[in-house]
């Protein structure tokens, strides 16, 4: 099952994204304004101007804009738009208009005129039926208006299969990212483990790979967290609790450089349990009070530990407070005890809420039975003795869905199911893309398919599929890792 | 290595930023191929001149070198600089990009070879070492050229076991017309497990489904239900899910936006240092408490080469808490001293001082205050060298207060100091001892009276006036006839403030005396103030003879009037007080003025 990977070319980022992101914001606060107020209106006058300097801004970089809607992503020309909680609701209202009139691409092109956006934007905000026709209906009123230098294309069902290969190819990163990153887990924290010099370079690059990922690749990314490997526990958890601190961070509309901070000082927030013997991490069975004391320490331990990580440009703070404080609690109970006044960083609860939603759900050495992940969320967000910060659990749930991706559930179909992806609209969090496994008989399917609990059935009017109870994949003899690698 | 072009590089690993292509409408070749892993080889013909390609490399080449050489303002740097964004802006008229695949000691484009003159100490040498096979530059890097220069420069000073290398770096300046793919290198044997061609699973059963359903399955029980938690709803309704329980509100964003915002701003080193302290406090970790005094030596001079006293002193407060548990160990006892020590160590001090001094640290009086109480002995001669040395009133007045604290902590210290050899800190020294009266200072401040540098001796007879000592009061009297103005009239000065019978007899004889006739109106000035302030009721005849009497010659002179009105000022005593008012008619204009002064400051005393 394991190959050796060749050293992959690994590229730096696409240069669209922040003009992309900027583009549709401005579609939005135009198109809302277009709604609310008649044209002569100061304020649909100055989101023209928004809208029309950024075109500008882009179409002085580029020749033409293409901004295409294939699935639930964005594109502007080649890169595909990430988003985050300043705009994801922005993506979501601009989508809905483009599917409301089954445009699949915008294209504008550069001899484009401030007027021109006018009864473009004025026909995109009109109501439509969604279906047969509406692309038609939009295109003919479009032309009507001898509109010239914009103009839009049908979306297609090709888009479906490109973005499943697209898919594929980010899954392929993610994958290459993320078992790279457990390797350097288990290189550096081993090294620590013996007192010899970290490796930081590589860490670097490990996290600087995850942070692209998250960025670009989130799904994939989360997605291999679900990946448990019991006799790597130390390090995956290590790689998931740097991920999954990483999508909270995104979703706190964190920059490219906060997030390696924060992802730097996530993957070694254990890093205090390398300078504890490893028999006592590592055991099996019950630990007793003593070795619990031990086990309490090593918040202490990773302090003291990163202060002496050498090879930094200066000491790193917050990392040391991300290892020290990740097990505090929001009231501050949990360990260590303070005995002046202490109020956990963001960073260090950003990772509290991670390392939590992570070790519950992991089998590890002294907890054999996980929870399932949506119990772990449900039991974050409405148990407040846990102490985690309610907001950052929202977030996390933001991110990962109702049920999280690799949660086996059996739906009222009696299909079982996998979960893949949580679904990219902020208002179906419990509605998340599965991957159905088994027929209603309980047979295995060899070619598993991807269904979307959103999607309505026309005839009842209700979703054809729901989820109706998460179960331990382990006990069905599903090995949930297949349907990711 | 050599071999690892990108040509035989794998396929470019996918990162989600690769489009799928247009269902309908061509869409125009992106200016970087989504792969980015184009080679030289792919091109026909280069669309532009080779010497236009070896101009770009070579001036980016000679930007970096002199980059090395001069300073940013350095005009022959600023030439080179211009140089490489004329040539790169110049290939925007041809190229709407540029990718170039990166050799050992070349780049390579349109199948031409362009080698570096610099051989190892090239720019493709410093990307091909760290695994960099492929650059790409866009219209705009000519506007990035000081970013990417300042990338090449600290790449450059890094070795082989720095925490950075040029991906690393390269990544963090995320640049908008510049990319670059890397081979990693240190990725190479990570092996990455595959999915199994069929799924592994055997049949589940539709019985086995209704039975999970049912819950009648044999299931665990979860940890929070063992550890008394009520268990958690088993079958999942769409009830459940409301949207708003999950979904961010628009306040709640906010508010995460504003501890982001916070999180910027606050003081991670002070949580730090809480976290130490209370460690140290915590028994059950006793075994770290050397290690946490370690951590904090190493800290302390980071603070204040940063200029963070606040946190300085802070540490410095704890662990004088901490030395005096009467259980602490001599491991831990020694490493304070250390501590302590290794705070006033010259080159420590030193730099704290200088930013202190060219403003670039501004602590609140408080903390400066504070932090050099802390400060042993040896930090003495240095911080008064620098308060005589600074030009900066403020810094001289806000040091002040704190060195004479430290000064009565360490009075012998001091006092050693006024004869030390360096003359800015026996004089400060000097300055200190007169301040806070350290009479254990009087012999050297005398010794200091006697030496033959005149400011030395001008310092000695100012401080030595605070000094109720017999000795100096001897010795002020001996300088009163100082060969400096400026020593006699200090010493003057110093002798009223000593209010002793010998200092009224000796500044009695002075205005008795022709020699102050022949002094300049200063010192008369001094002298006459100076017995005022020591002078008594029966003094006031004398000082009226000199004010209103007739003498043989005629009146005293204009200056010395002033000079005795100057001095009954000071005696409060009606017949002062007299004396002044007849001579308030004085047809001399700068007697008048000084009987008004004097009458002035007889009512407010």
């Amino acid at each position: 099952m394991n190959r050796p990977a060749a050293a992959p070319l690994v590229h730096s980022e696409t240069v669209l994204q922040p003009l992309g992101r900027s583009l549709v914001t401005a579609v939005y606060a135009a198109a809302k304004a277009f709604k609310f107020y008649p044209l002569e209106n100061a304020t649909v006058q100055n989101a023209l101007d928004q809208l029309f300097r950024i075109v500008r801004r882009i179409l002085d970089r580029e020749d033409t804009i293409h901004v295409r809607l294939v699935g639930d992503f964005m594109f502007l020309n080649e890169a595909r738009l990430r988003l985050d909680l300043s705009d994801y609701v922005s993506f979501s209202y601009v989508a809905s208009l483009l599917r409301r009139h089954g445009i699949g691409q915008i294209n504008i092109d550069k001899d484009i005129e401030r007027q021109q956006l006018v009864p473009f934007l004025s026909f995109l905000i009109e109501e439509a039926s969604g279906g047969v026709g509406s692309f038609e209906a939009f295109l003919a009123r479009l032309e009507s208006s001898r509109t010239k230098n914009i103009d839009v294309d049908p979306a297609t069902e090709i888009s479906d299969e490109l973005i499943t290969e697209d898919d594929e190819r980010a899954k392929e990163a993610a994958k290459v990212t993320y078992f790279q990153s457990v390797h350097v887990a288990r290189e550096v924290l081993t090294d620590a483990r013996l007192g010899r010099a970290v490796n930081l370079r590589r860490v670097k690059r490990a996290v600087q790979s995850i942070v692209d990922q998250v960025l670009n690749n989130e799904t994939s990314i989360l997605g291999m967290t679900s990946l448990r490997d019991y006799d790597e526990y130390t390090f995956t958890h290590s790689v998931n609790v740097c991920i999954i601190s990483l999508v909270i961070g995104q979703r706190l509309g964190l920059t490219k450089l906060q997030l390696y901070e924060l992802g730097l000082g996530a993957l070694f927030h254990d890093i205090g349990k390398q300078r504890i013997d490893a028999a006592i991490v590592n055991k099996a069975g019950q630990l007793t009070n003593e070795e619990w004391g031990w086990i309490r320490r090593h918040p202490t331990e990773g302090l003291l530990a990163l202060f002496w990580m050498r090879g930094l440009a200066e000491v790193p703070y917050r990392a040391m407070l991300m290892a020290y404080e990740h097990h505090m609690k929001i009231d501050l109970t949990g360990y260590p005890k303070n005995k002046r006044p202490r109020l956990p960083t963001l960073f260090s609860r950003i990772v509290q809420t991670a390392d939590g939603f992570d070790a519950a759900t992991s089998k590890r050495s002294y907890q054999h039975q996980p929870w399932t992940a949506d119990e772990v969320l449900r039991e974050m967000r409405e148990n407040p003795k846990r102490g985690f910060d309610p907001l950052l659990v929202k977030a996390l749930i933001n991110a990962t869905g109702v049920f999280p991706v690799g949660i086996a559930a059996i739906l009222d179909t009696f299909e079982m199911a996998v979960v893949v992806a949580r679904n990219p609209d902020p208002k179906k969090l419990h509605q998340p893309i599965v991957r159905i496994i088994s027929d209603p008989m309980g047979i295995i399917l060899a070619d598993p398919l991807n269904a979307d609990l959103s999607e309505i059935d026309p005839a009842t009017g209700k979703p054809r599929r729901s989820i109706i109870k998460t179960v331990d994949a382990d006990r069905f003899g599903i090995n949930v890792a297949e349907y990711f690698l | 290595m050599s071999g690892d072009t990108p040509a035989n590089v794998g396929p470019a690993a996918g990162n989600g930023q690769d489009r799928p292509d247009a269902p309908k409408r061509p869409v125009p070749a992106p200016r970087v191929p989504a792969d980015a892993a184009v080679t030289f080889e792919d091109w026909d013909e280069a669309p532009v001149p080779d010497a236009e390609l070896a101009d770009a490399f070579l001036s980016l080449e000679k930007a970096a070198r002199a980059r090395r050489l001069y300073q940013e303002n350095n005009p022959v740097l600023q030439g080179f600089m211009a140089g490489a964004k004329a040539a790169f802006t110049k290939l925007w008229d041809r190229l709407p990009s540029l990718t170039v695949s990166v050799d050992e000691l070349s780049f390579k484009c349109f199948g031409k070879e362009f080698v570096s003159r610099e051989a190892r100490d090239g720019l493709p040498f410093l990307f091909f070492r760290d695994g960099v096979r492929v650059l790409t530059f866009l219209p705009g890097f000519e506007e990035e050229l000081d970013p990417f220069m300042h990338v090449i420069d600290r790449s450059r000073q890094m070795g082989p076991r720095a925490s950075d290398d040029i991906v690393t770096l390269l990544w963090e300046e995320e640049f908008s017309a510049f990319q670059y793919s890397y081979v990693d290198l240190f990725a190479a044997g990570d092996s990455v497990p595959h999915a199994p061609a069929q799924p592994s699973a055997q049949p589940v059963g539709r019985g086995r489904i209704e039975q999970a359903i049912a819950g009648d399955e044999d299931e665990p029980v979860s940890p929070a239900v063992e550890a008394g938690e009520p268990p958690l709803a088993q079958i999942v309704s769409r009830d459940q899910f409301v949207e708003t329980t999950y979904f961010l509100e628009s306040h709640e964003v906010e508010e995460l936006y504003r501890e982001v915002d916070a999180e910027w701003v606050r003081d991670v080193r002070g949580a730090v240092l809480s976290a130490l302290f209370d460690r140290l406090d915590d028994p059950t970790v006793a075994d770290r408490h050397s290690e946490v005094i370690r951590i904090l030596g190493q800290l302390l001079p980071a603070f204040l080469a940063r200029g963070d006293l606040k946190n300085t002193t802070t540490i410095l407060k704890e662990v004088a808490v901490f030395a005096e548990d009467p259980d602490l160990g001599d491991e831990e006892r020694g490493d304070i001293e250390r501590l302590l020590k290794e705070l006033a160590e010259p080159q420590v001090l030193s730099q704290f001082l200088g930013s202190l001094e060219d403003g670039t640290v501004n602590p609140t009086d408080e903390e400066l205050s504070t932090f050099l109480s802390y400060l042993g002995p040896d930090a003495m001669p240095m911080l008064i060298r620098t308060m005589e040395r600074t030009e900066s009133a403020r810094l001289r007045e806000r040091m002040a207060p704190a060195l004479d604290e430290v000064g009565r902590r360490h009075g012998r210290v001091l006092a050693m100091l006024v004869a030390a050899p360096d003359e800015f800190v026996a004089y400060g020294a000097a300055r200190i001892a007169g301040r806070i009266r350290l009479r254990a200072a009087t012999n050297h401040l005398i010794g200091l009276l006697r030496r033959d540098e005149v400011n030395g001796r001008r310092v000695a007879a100012e401080a030595l006036a605070g000094m109720a000592d017999p000795s100096a009061v001897d010795a002020l009297q001996e300088a009163l006839a100082d060969a400096d103005r400026e020593v006699r009239i200090a010493a003057a000065r110093g002798l009223s403030a000593t209010k002793t019978p010998a200092a009224r007899e000796k500044l009695g004889s002075m205005v008795r005396g022709r020699a102050i006739r022949d002094a300049d109106l200063t010192e008369q000035m001094a002298v006459f103030e100076a017995f005022g302030s020591v002078a008594r009721s029966e003094d006031v005849d004398l000082l009226d003879r000199l004010l209103n009497g007739r003498r043989l010659l005629g009146k005293s002179s204009a200056e010395i009037r002033s000079c005795a009105a100057l001095a009954l000022g000071r005696i409060a005593a009606p017949e002062a007080r007299q004396s002044l008012l007849a001579a308030a008619k004085d047809p001399n204009p700068m007697v008048r003025n000084a009987v008004a002064r004097a009458l002035a400051r007889a009512k407010t005393t």
